[in-house]
C-alpha cells in the first residue's frame, strides 16, 4: 500500500467549553487510500472525532483543542472550513437533516456551485454522481419524496460532486432498514479505490470486510488500538465485548468456536474469517468441518433463534386472542393514498411479538392504530382486550373512539421512538414518579413511600440511579432511552408496545434493554416491539407482523419466517449471517 | 388548512422570473389597496383567474379547491366591513336598511364589497404567485437579481423543508403525551404548561436539527468563495421584459377605462 498519510492525528486532544475532554491524546496517521472503521461505544467521540476532520470543530464548534492535525498537509485550527472541506466530506446520520434543497439536481449541485464551478460542468457532474450511487435520472426527484436509503445515497452522490479526497461516514446507515443499509454498504465497498475512507458504523455484519484497518476508541475518548480487522477480530475480541460495540456475526461465532475447542485456527495468519466467502472457504476445508457445523447449530438454537415460546404455551394452555384486527385500514389524508390496507391479524395474550418491515411499510402507523392513537377507517374491525380483567372486550366501534383509546391505554404501555417525546418533568426522578401518579389518579393503590421504593427500584434497574437530578434532555443517547422505557415499564402495563426500542443503541445498551423486556414477558406481559433489526427479531419474538407498502405480508411465528424466502426478499428483510452461513456450509457437506 | 403550494406545470406564468413576477404582483397591489370602489378588484381578480387557469395553465377545478374554503372567510369580512363602516360614517345619503342603531346604506354595502373583493384580489394574486413559483427558483432569484445574501437563501430554503417535519414532530410529541398519562387539563395555567411542555421538546428538535444542516452546509464548502456559480438559470430574459410592458399596459388600459365610466375612485374619502 501507499503509505503517504493524509491525515495525522499528533497527541490531538480535543474538550468542549463545558469541560469533557472528548478527545483524549490521539495520534493516528491515516494513509491515502485507506478505509479505516473507527469503532467505540456510543457517545465515545466518534462523530466529533469526524467533525475534526473538516474542520467543524474548532471553527464552527467551540472547544479546546491540542496537538495537532493535519489534512491532506494543512494543520486543521489554522485552515477554514471553507478550505477543509474540499478535501474532507462527511455524509451524516440523519439523512433528515444535511439537505438544504428540496430537489436531488439543486442539492447535488450545492457543493460545486460553491466552488464556482462552470453550469455545464455541473450538470454533468450530476449526472455523474447519480450514476455511481445507482439513481439515473432521478435528478428531479424531490428530496423529502425519497426512503431513507435514497436520501444517504444522494447525501452520498452530493460528496461525490464535490469529489473530496477524504470521504467521512458518520453512521450513515443507522437511520436505515436492512435493505436500505446493504445498499449503502454496497456503493461505500464500491467507491473508487484512490478515496480514503474514514468510517463510523456499528452494522459490521454489511460493513466488516470493507475495512483496511479498524481503530478502537474507548469510552474516554483514546484510541487503544489500530490494526487489520483479522487481528482486531482475533486479538481484541474481549476488548471490544468489554466496550460493549456490536460484534460481527460470523467472526464473533467463528471466534466462539475456536475458544470452544482450543486446537483450531483458521488460516495460515491464525486469523479469523470476516464474511461468508471466507468462511466457507475456511470450513469446508477445515477437518473440522462437521464439529463446525453442529457448533454453529447449537448456536443458532440458543442464541439466533432464541426466542423465548409464548409463555401460556409453557403452560400448556391455549392462547388468548388479545388484540384482534379485521380488515383495517388507514390513511392520513381521509381519502387519498392508503396507509394500511385490509390488514387482518391477530395477536394472543403472551405473545412477543415483531411488527417489521421496511422504513415508511406502516409498523408505527399500525401501533399507533392499535392503541386508539390514530382512528382506523371504516369498516375496519379492531378488539383489544384487556388481559387483566375477566370480562369486557374493548371493542371498536362500540362507544366512542374517545373513550375506548382511554380504555386501551389504562393497560396498554407505549415508548415511542424518539425518546426525547415523551419527557414531560424537569429531572429523571420526576418523570418515573409522574407515571406513578397517573397510575394513581385512576386506581389509588400507591402511597408515597412505595411509589418512591417502585420509583427508586426503576432507576436501578435502568442504571440511571446517578441521574437522578439531571433534565432528561441532558442525558445521553442511551440513558435517554432507557429514561423513556423506565417512565413506561413503571407504570405496569399489561401490554407493552415499543417503537424501534434499540434505534441507535450499543450492544450493552441493547442486551440490557432486552433482557429487562425478556423478564417482563417472563412475569406474563404481552410485548410488540417495532423494528427492522433482524436480529433482534429472530432472537427475542417469538411472532412476526411482517408490513410491504401498507399491507400484511406475513403474521405467524419467527421461525417459520425464516423459510419464506420470497418474503424476506419482497419486505428487504434479512437473515442473520451465522444462519446463512450456516445453511450454506451444510447444503455444501450434503453434497 | 390547506395552503397555496407550487404546483409544476409549462406555461408562462411558471417561466418568468420570480422576482420580476413578485415586483409587477407587489405594485399592481400597491395601486388597488388605494381604491375604494368594488368595481376594480372585482376587474384585477378576474384578470388574476384568467391569468392562472390560461397563462399559469392550471386547472379550474384546482382553482376552486384553493378558494372555496376562503369563500367563507370572504363572506365575513364583507359582513363585518359593512357593519363596522356604519358607525364609522358621518353621513348616511341612502338608508337601505335599519333596526336602532343598526343602518346599513349604500356606501357601507359599497365598502364591504371594497373590502371584501380587495381581499379576493390579494388572494388571487398571492396565487397565483405562490402556484406558479418554484420555491427554490424564488429563493435563486432573490439571491442573484435582489442581492440577498446567498446564507439567508439558502437558510431560508433549508428551514422551509422543516416546517413539515416540525408539524409531525408536534403531533409526535402530543400523542407521547397522552400516552404518559397527561390529560388536557383546562385553564391558563394548565395551558401554559401544556405550551412550556411541548415548546422545550420542539425547540430542542429545531435547534438540533438547525445546527445539522449549518454543519451539513459547511461541509459541502459553503462560502468558499465570495461568489458562487447556479445550476439553475434564474436571469432575468426577454419574456419577462415583454411580459412586464404588457402586464403594465393591461393593467393602465383597465384603470383608464374604469375612470372613463365613472367607476374608479381613489380614497376613502371617495365613500363619504
Amino acid at each position: 500500500m501507499n503509505k503517504r498519510p493524509v491525515i495525522s492525528f499528533n497527541d490531538f486532544s480535543f474538550s468542549y467549553p463545558e469541560g469533557d475532554t472528548v478527545l483524549h491524546k490521539i495520534d493516528l496517521e491515516i494513509y491515502e487510500g485507506e478505509r479505516i472503521l473507527i469503532l467505540g461505544p456510543s457517545g465515545c467521540g466518534k462523530s466529533t472525532l469526524s467533525l475534526c476532520l473538516n474542520g467543524i470543530i474548532p471553527h464552527l464548534i467551540d472547544g479546546r483543542i491540542s496537538g495537532s492535525l493535519k489534512v491532506s498537509g494543512m494543520e486543521t485550527s489554522g485552515t477554514p472550513v471553507s478550505v477543509l472541506s474540499q478535501k474532507a466530506g462527511i455524509v451524516f446520520q440523519d439523512p433528515e437533516s444535511q439537505f438544504c434543497m428540496l430537489r436531488v439536481d439543486d442539492e447535488i449541485a450545492f457543493g460545486p456551485e460553491n466552488l464556482k464551478k462552470e453550469r455545464s460542468l455541473i450538470i454533468k457532474e450530476i449526472h455523474d454522481a447519480l450514476s455511481m450511487v445507482n439513481m439515473d435520472s432521478c435528478e428531479k426527484m424531490l428530496l423529502n419524496h425519497l426512503s431513507g436509503g435514497m436520501k444517504q445515497r444522494v447525501a452520498l452522490a452530493a460528496l461525490l460532486a464535490i469529489s473530496q479526497p477524504v470521504m467521512i461516514f458518520d453512521e450513515p446507515t443507522s437511520n436505515l432498514d436492512p435493505q436500505g443499509t446493504y445498499e449503502v454498504a454496497e456503493l461505500i465497498r464500491g467507491l473508487p479505490s484512490e478515496k480514503t475512507l474514514v468510517i463510523i458504523e456499528h452494522k459490521l455484519d454489511y460493513f466488516i470486510d470493507i475495512f483496511d484497518r479498524i481503530a478502537i476508541m474507548d469510552s474516554s475518548g483514546r484510541i487503544i488500538a489500530v490494526d487489520t480487522p483479522g487481528e482486531i477480530l482475533t486479538g481484541r475480541e474481549q476488548v471490544l465485548k468489554e466496550l460493549g460495540v456490536w460484534l460481527p456475526q460470523i467472526p464473533k461465532y467463528m471466534n466462539k468456536f475456536i475458544k470452544s475447542t482450543k486446537h483450531i485456527t483458521f488460516d495460515s495468519h491464525g486469523q479469523v474469517p470476516l464474511n461468508i466467502t471466507e468462511a466457507k472457504k475456511a470450513v469446508s476445508s477445515s477437518p473440522f468441518a462437521g464439529e463446525i457445523i453442529s457448533f454453529f447449530s447449537r448456536m443458532i438454537e440458543e442464541e439466533i433463534l432464541a426466542a423465548p415460546p409464548a409463555y401460556n404455551i409453557e403452560s400448556n394452555r391455549k392462547p388468548d386472542p388479545l388484540i384482534t384486527v379485521k380488515k383495517l385500514k388507514f390513511s392520513y389524508d381521509g381519502s387519498g393514498k392508503m396507509a394500511l390496507k385490509d390488514i387482518s391479524l391477530t395477536i394472543n395474550e403472551g405473545d412477543f411479538i415483531a411488527i417489521a418491515g421496511q422504513n415508511g411499510s406502516g409498523k408505527t402507523t399500525l401501533a399507533k392504530i392499535l392503541i386508539g392513537l390514530l382512528e382506523p377507517g371504516p369498516g375496519s374491525k379492531i378488539s383489544f382486550r384487556n388481559p387483566a380483567a375477566a370480562t369486557g372486550h374493548s371493542k371498536l366501534p362500540a362507544g366512542s373512539f374517545r373513550a375506548r383509546t382511554e380504555d386501551v391505554l389504562d393497560f396498554t404501555g407505549f415508548v415511542f421512538q424518539n425518546p426525547e417525546h415523551q419527557f414531560l418533568e424537569d429531572t429523571v426522578y420526576d418523570e418515573i414518579i409522574f407515571g406513578l401518579k397517573s397510575v394513581n389518579k385512576k386506581r389509588n393503590i400507591l402511597n408515597d413511600t412505595l411509589m418512591e421504593r417502585k420509583a427508586e427500584d426503576m432507576l436501578k434497574l435502568m442504571g440511571l440511579e446517578d441521574f437522578k437530578e439531571r433534565n432528561p434532555f441532558s442525558l445521553s443517547q442511551g440513558q435517554k432511552r432507557r429514561l423513556s422505557v423506565a417512565s413506561i415499564l413503571v407504570m405496569d402495563h399489561q401490554v407493552l408496545i415499543l417503537d424501534e426500542p434499540t434505534f441507535g443503541q450499543d450492544y450493552i445498551n441493547t442486551t440490557g434493554l432486552m433482557d429487562i423486556l425478556v423478564e417482563h414477558h417472563r412475569n406474563g406481559k404481552t410485548i410488540i416491539i417495532i423494528t427492522h433489526d433482524m436480529n433482534l427479531i429472530f432472537r427475542y419474538c417469538n411472532k412476526v407482523a411482517v408490513l410491504k407498502n401498507g399491507t400484511l405480508a406475513y403474521s405467524g411465528y419467527t421461525r417459520e419466517l425464516l423459510y419464506r424466502e420470497d418474503i424476506i426478499k419482497e419486505c428487504g428483510l434479512d437473515v442473520p449471517p451465522l444462519l446463512k452461513l450456516y445453511r450454506q456450509v451444510k447444503n455444501d457437506a450434503a453434497l | 388548512m390547506q395552503f397555496f403550494e407550487y404546483i409544476e406545470r409549462d406555461s408562462v406564468m411558471h417561466s418568468l422570473n420570480p422576482v420580476v413576477k413578485l415586483v409587477s404582483i407587489f405594485l399592481l397591489m400597491l395601486a388597488v389597496t388605494f381604491v375604494y370602489e368594488p368595481y376594480t378588484p372585482l376587474i384585477f381578480s378576474v384578470l388574476a383567474f384568467l391569468q392562472i387557469i390560461i397563462m399559469g395553465r392550471i386547472p379550474v377545478r384546482e382553482v376552486f379547491k384553493m378558494i372555496l374554503p376562503l369563500i367563507l372567510v370572504l363572506a365575513g369580512i364583507t359582513i363585518t366591513s359593512i357593519i363596522a363602516f356604519n358607525t364609522a360614517a358621518e353621513i348616511t345619503p341612502a338608508v337601505l336598511f335599519s333596526a336602532g342603531r343598526f343602518i346599513i346604506t349604500v356606501n357601507s354595502v359599497k365598502f364591504g364589497l371594497t373590502i371584501g373583493l380587495r381581499t379576493l384580489f390579494f388572494l388571487l394574486y398571492s396565487m397565483l404567485f405562490v402556484i406558479t413559483t418554484d420555491p427554490t427558483d424564488f429563493i435563486i432569484s432573490l439571491i442573484r437579481q435582489l442581492r440577498l445574501p446567498a446564507r439567508v437563501g439558502f437558510g431560508t430554503l433549508a428551514g422551509y423543508r422543516f416546517v413539515p417535519l416540525l408539524g409531525e414532530e408536534y403531533r409526535s410529541i402530543h400523542q407521547a403525551h397522552r400516552i404518559r398519562g397527561l390529560r388536557e387539563d383546562k385553564g391558563a395555567v394548565a395551558k401554559f404548561r401544556r405550551f412550556r411542555k411541548y415548546a422545550v421538546p420542539l425547540m430542542v428538535t429545531a435547534t438540533r436539527k438547525a445546527q445539522r444542516v449549518a454543519i451539513a452546509m459547511d461541509s459541502k464548502c459553503f462560502y468558499a468563495y465570495p461568489e458562487r456559480t447556479y445550476l439553475r438559470e434564474v436571469k432575468i430574459r426577454k419574456i419577462d421584459i415583454i411580459y412586464s410592458i404588457i402586464f403594465g399596459i393591461v393593467c393602465i388600459v383597465i384603470f383608464l377605462a374604469l375612470r372613463n365610466y365613472g367607476l374608479l375612485a381613489w380614497g376613502y374619502r371617495s365613500l363619504r
